[in-house]
């Protein structure tokens, strides 16, 4: 099975995790897949889908999209931090 | 700034509704019909125990229930002696599509919308009498609710026979946390409600905890109904 497969199933999985599956482990998954599968940019949108469907206004989070944000952090830190110490070596 | 423009992004979430409602459905009618099936091959005497369990417990709430009608009634009269008669009520009942435990937002997803006659702002009920939270965003085919547990949110509520008012807060997944002075007595079983709506049931005193050197006390109670195993809730209609 070639890679674009495996990516495409990767991702069906994830859209139905978000449905179906509790935030964490959809939050899990989509890091999973940032290790995977480099670059990969539709784990951004799934986690922004999640805080799209759930979420509402709250204090707690300044009104920020946290599981968005949290992707983010995981998907520079695997992506450019990766590169650069790779860059080094 | 981010949340601004995360603001801008919320025309997205009817879309992506429209898109979960058919797998929130499928997802609902397999768990009933894996329940279905573990019922179906639960043992004959598994199930004789249950059944006489359920059938004590029922008369138990009957006899409850026949004194609570009587104390309904009295308060209805006593209500319409003081000029203070409540309306009738009426409710649209809706589906939970998504729990709590899908979020991490402590918000509910209802199979009801626009549509339907929800509004913004609904109360959202349990049983007639125990109240959840309201309606946070009403889309065409569905609606949000936010819940009154959510972690750190604030709510004011009348605890007790003797309507204490103070302020909850919030601690996910239907519990929450308030302080009162300790010489302020209060029981384990203690109702507590919404002060503007007395017959709406918050939640139940479920603990009180007291150290020796904080002069107030902790009141931890909860919705009296396990939300992950709910299925409907109605939606009051004002």
């Amino acid at each position: 099975m070639g890679s674009n497969s495996s990516r495409i199933i990767t991702d069906v999985v994830l859209l139905l995790s978000i449905f179906v599956l509790p935030w964490w482990l959809s939050l899990f998954l989509i890091i999973l897949s940032f290790y995977v599968f480099k670059p990969f940019y539709e784990g951004l949108f799934f986690a922004l889908a999640i805080d799209l469907i759930y979420s509402a206004p709250r204090e707690l989070f300044h009104n920020l999209p946290i599981i968005f944000i949290i992707s983010l952090t995981f998907f520079l830190v695997l992506n450019l931090l990766g590169r650069q110490l790779r860059g080094r070596n | 700034m981010l949340s601004f423009y995360f603001g801008g992004l919320f025309i997205f979430t009817e879309p992506l509704h429209y898109v979960g409602r058919p797998v929130w459905f499928l997802k609902n009618y397999s768990m009933d019909a894996i329940s279905s099936f573990t019922t179906a091959i639960k043992t004959k005497k598994n199930l004789t125990e249950e059944n006489e369990s359920l059938r004590d417990e029922l008369s138990r709430i009957n006899s409850k229930f026949l004194l609570l009608k009587l104390l309904e009634k009295e308060n209805y009269e006593l209500k319409t002696m003081l000029g203070r008669k409540d309306e009738d009520q009426e409710f649209i009942l809706a589906n939970i599509l998504a729990k709590p435990n899908l979020s991490p937002y402590d918000s509910l997803i209802l199979d009801i919308g626009k549509s339907e006659g929800a509004k913004k702002g609904a109360k959202v009920l349990i049983n007639d009498n125990i109240i959840l939270g309201e309606l946070e965003e009403v889309y065409s085919k569905t609606s949000k609710v936010r819940m009154y547990s959510f972690p750190s949110d604030k709510l004011e509520v009348a605890v007790g026979f003797n309507k204490i008012i103070g302020t909850a807060e919030g601690k996910g997944g239907g519990n929450f946390e308030i302080k009162f002075p300790r010489d302020v007595i209060f029981e384990k079983g203690d109702v507590v409600v919404l002060p503007d709506m007395d017959l709406l049931i918050l939640g139940t005193v479920e603990s009180i905890l007291t150290t020796p050197e904080d002069p107030l006390q902790t009141l931890l109670f909860r919705i009296p109904i396990n939300i992950f195993e709910l299925r409907w809730v109605q939606i009051l209609q004002e």
